[in-house]
C-alpha cells in the first residue's frame, strides 16, 4: 500500500492497530471543534457503514482503501437483514450512512441521528477464535460482516444536493456552454409557466431568442 | 401575497431557538416543538408561576429567530386551550416592544385563535405570555399550531386579506382538518384524511437556483478516480452544488441572492445562514428536484426529477477503520466491535471496557483520509501510539 498521497488528499496508511484509547481522543477532538463553533454546518460528522472485501462484488479488490467505493444499499441483496427485507427511503439511510451526533469516550459508543435513523441494525461478526466462541455474532446485514466504518466530515462551503444522477451516463459532454437551474418541487405554478422570462429578466443566458420572451402566461398568477 | 414561514422546519434546524422565562413545562406537554406542528396529538403545554412576583400566574415562552425573519408586517396566529381554568389574558411581545393583548380562554378546554397583526423591519423575537386573572393565580394551559405569516415583504407583496378568513387559511389543526396534500392545490383520492376534497393549500417557492457544478462519483461496482477524490464516494450519485439563486417577488421583480466569491463566510455569516434557510425549505430530504440545463443543444439524459438523498453538503471521507485480516477472513480480537442497535440509536466501536492494557484492543486496521485537509484542521493528537515527528507513525 502506498504511503502518502498528496500533501492535501493525503491518505495514510500506518503499519500498527488502532486503539480505543486513540479513537476516543479522536472522536472527543471532532466533537469538541464542532461545540466550540459558531457555525456548526461544516462541522458535521457521519458514519458510512462499509462491506467486507469478500462481499464485493469483483472479489479480487485487496486494496482496503477502495472499500468505500462499495457502500451497503438498504435495497440490494445481502445489504439488508433477510428477516426485515429490503428499505428503500430514498436518504442516506439507503446508502447506510447518518450523523453522529455524540460520543461517548468512556463506553466507547458514538450516538447516532434520530431525525435520520439508519434503516436496519448493523452488527459485524466479532472474534472467530473457538476459545471466545461467546463473542461469535453472526452479521448482519450479511455484508457487514468484517464490521468495516467510514467516518467523513461535512463540508458545506457549497450548497450541495445528493442525487442518483450517474453523470458519465447523464452528461457525458458536461453541462455545456451555458448555466443550468435547480428547481424545486414546490415552485410555484406561475413561476415554473414563465421561467424562462423570470430568467432572462434576472440576466441568465437562456438558449434562443431571449426577445420571445417579453409576455407572462397570467394562468396561474393567483394561486396561493 | 403572504408568505407562511416554516418554523417547524426553523425549530429543527436551530434557526429558531426557544427560551421559557416564566412558569414551566408541564410534564404532559410534548415539548416545546409541539407549538409548530401540524399532529393534532401534540401540544406544548405550560404551567404558569403561582409564585409570580405579580401576585398572578404568568408563563412566558421566548422564541428567537436566527437571522431575523425579513419582512416589514407579520401576522402571528395562536391557538390556546385552558387546562386546569381559563386564562385571562394573552399577549405577545415582538423584538421586546410593547405587548399585544387578547383575552384568554374563558373556560376550560375552551379553544381560543388570536390573530396579531405587527409592522416591524425584520422580526427577531416573539415572546408569548399567559396570566391569569388577579382572582385566578394558578392555571395551565396548551399552545399549539403557531403559524407565523410574512404580509408586507420588504419589497412590498400585496396581500389579499379576505384569504385569511377561507377554510384553507384557517388553522387546519383547529377546525380538524389535515394538511397533507399528495398535490398541490388540488384535491385527490390519496391526501391523508382530506375527506371533504377540499383542495389543500401548501407553501410555493419563488425560488430559482442557478446551479455551478455537477460533481459525478464513480460508476457503480467500479473503483477509481472521480471528479473529486477528497469526497466519501456514493458510487452512480453526484452532488448538484448551487450557489445563487433569484426570487421572483409578486411584483415580477427579482432579487439575487448569493453565497458565491466567499459571501457568507467569516464576517458575513447571516448571508450564509439566510441563504440555507431559503435552501432547507426548498429541498428537503425525500422530496423531488429537477435539474434543468439552459444549453438546448446539450447532449443529455437527465431524468425529469431526482430524489434528494442529502441536502446539507459533501461528505469528505477522513477515516476507515477495518477489522485486520486473518486468512480468508478477519478477526481483529475480541475487543473488536461495530455494532448499532436501532432502539437506542447507539453504535459500538469497543466491545465491553476494552483491553485493559489499553493496546490493540481494537486491532483494528486503518487509513486516513485527507488528513492535512480535513483531521488536522480539529486533531492535533495522533491515532497511534508511538507516532512518528510527523504525528502519523510508520507507513507501509
Amino acid at each position: 500500500m502506498a504511503g502518502i498521497d498528496s500533501p492535501s488528499t493525503s491518505t495514510v496508511t500506518p503499519n500498527v492497530r488502532l486503539n480505543r484509547i486513540k479513537l476516543a481522543e479522536y472522536f472527543d477532538s471532532a466533537f469538541s471543534f464542532k461545540s466550540g463553533s459558531e457555525w456548526k454546518g461544516d462541522k458535521r460528522f457521519f458514519i458510512t457503514f462499509l462491506p467486507n472485501v469478500s462481499n464485493i462484488a469483483q472479489g479480487t479488490l485487496t486494496d482496503t482503501r477502495e472499500i468505500p467505493n462499495f457502500p451497503i444499499r438498504t435495497k440490494l441483496t445481502g445489504s439488508y437483514d433477510n428477516i426485515s427485507g429490503a428499505k428503500i427511503s430514498n436518504n442516506l439511510a439507503e446508502l447506510s450512512t447518518t450523523e453522529i451526533t455524540g460520543h461517548d469516550g468512556s463506553t466507547h459508543q458514538l450516538t447516532l441521528s434520530k431525525d435520520f435513523p439508519l434503516n436496519q441494525q448493523y452488527i459485524a461478526r466479532r472474534h472467530i477464535d473457538t476459545v471466545e466462541s461467546i463473542h461469535n455474532h453472526s452479521a448482519t446485514p450479511p455484508f457487514f460482516e468484517s464490521g468495516s466504518y467510514l467516518i467523513s466530515k461535512l463540508n458545506d462551503d457549497n450548497p450541495s444536493l445528493l442525487v442518483e444522477l450517474n453523470k458519465d451516463q447523464a452528461l457525458p459532454n458536461g453541462l455545456g456552454d451555458k448555466e443550468f437551474i435547480v428547481i424545486p418541487e414546490n415552485l410555484h405554478p406561475f413561476i415554473k409557466d414563465n421561467l424562462q422570462y423570470f430568467l432572462t429578466r434576472a440576466g441568465i443566458d437562456v438558449s434562443g431568442d431571449a426577445s420571445q420572451y417579453t409576455t407572462l402566461d397570467e394562468t396561474n398568477r393567483n394561486l396561493l | 401575497m403572504a408568505r407562511k414561514i416554516n418554523l417547524k422546519g426553523l425549530f429543527d434546524t436551530g434557526l429558531l431557538s426557544s427560551s421559557l422565562e416564566e412558569g414551566a413545562v408541564n410534564a404532559l406537554s410534548n415539548g416545546i416543538g409541539a407549538m409548530f406542528d401540524n399532529d393534532p396529538n401534540l401540544t406544548t403545554k405550560f404551567e404558569t408561576d403561582p409564585l409570580h412576583f405579580s401576585g398572578v400566574g404568568v408563563s412566558a415562552v421566548k422564541l428567537t429567530f436566527i437571522p431575523p425573519i425579513q419582512g416589514k408586517n407579520f401576522r402571528l396566529k395562536t391557538n390556546i386551550k385552558g387546562i386546569n381554568s381559563g386564562s385571562n389574558k394573552a399577549f405577545i411581545s415582538v423584538n421586546g416592544g410593547p405587548s399585544i393583548t387578547r383575552n384568554g380562554p374563558s373556560s376550560i378546554s375552551t379553544i381560543i385563535q388570536h390573530n396579531y397583526d405587527f409592522n416591524i423591519s425584520g422580526l427577531s423575537s416573539i415572546k408569548l405570555n399567559q396570566s391569569a386573572a388577579t382572582t385566578n393565580t394558578s392555571f395551565d394551559i396548551e399552545i399549539f399550531n403557531i403559524e407565523l405569516f410574512v404580509i408586507d415583504e420588504a419589497d412590498p407583496y400585496e396581500f389579499n386579506d379576505s384569504v385569511l378568513t377561507t377554510q384553507a387559511w384557517n388553522s387546519s389543526r383547529y377546525i380538524g382538518r389535515q394538511l397533507i396534500g399528495s398535490k398541490i392545490n388540488s384535491a385527490r383520492r390519496d391526501d391523508v384524511g382530506n375527506n371533504d376534497r377540499i383542495p389543500i393549500i401548501q407553501n410555493y417557492s419563488r425560488n430559482i437556483y442557478i446551479g455551478s457544478r455537477v460533481i459525478g462519483m464513480t460508476e457503480p461496482g467500479i473503483t477509481g478516480s472521480f471528479d473529486d477524490p477528497t469526497l466519501t464516494p456514493f458510487p452512480g450519485f453526484s452532488y448538484v452544488t448551487v450557489d445563487e439563486y433569484i426570487t421572483v417577488n409578486s411584483d415580477d421583480s427579482i432579487t439575487r441572492r448569493s453565497v458565491r466569491g466567499g459571501r457568507g463566510e467569516g464576517d458575513d455569516l447571516n448571508a450564509r445562514k439566510g441563504f440555507y434557510q431559503a435552501w432547507y425549505q426548498d429541498f428537503p430530504i425525500g422530496k423531488q428536484v429537477q435539474v434543468k440545463p439552459l444549453d438546448k443543444k446539450l447532449a443529455q439524459s437527465l431524468s425529469p426529477r431526482y430524489n434528494v438523498f442529502n441536502n446539507s453538503g459533501q461528505l469528505q471521507k477522513m477515516l476507515l477503520v477495518n477489522q485486520h485480516p486473518a486468512g480468508d477472513t478477519v478477526d481483529s480480537g475480541s475487543y473488536y466491535a461495530a455494532s448499532y442497535e436501532t432502539s437506542s440509536f447507539i453504535f459500538d466501536y469497543c466491545s465491553g471496557s476494552g483491553n485493559p492494557d489499553e493496546t490493540n484492543d481494537i486491532g483494528a486496521d486503518f487509513n486516513i483520509f485527507n488528513y492535512l485537509l480535513l483531521s488536522q484542521k480539529f486533531f492535533t493528537g495522533s491515532l497511534i501510539a508511538n507516532p512518528t515527528p510527523d504525528g502519523l507513525g510508520v507507513r507501509t
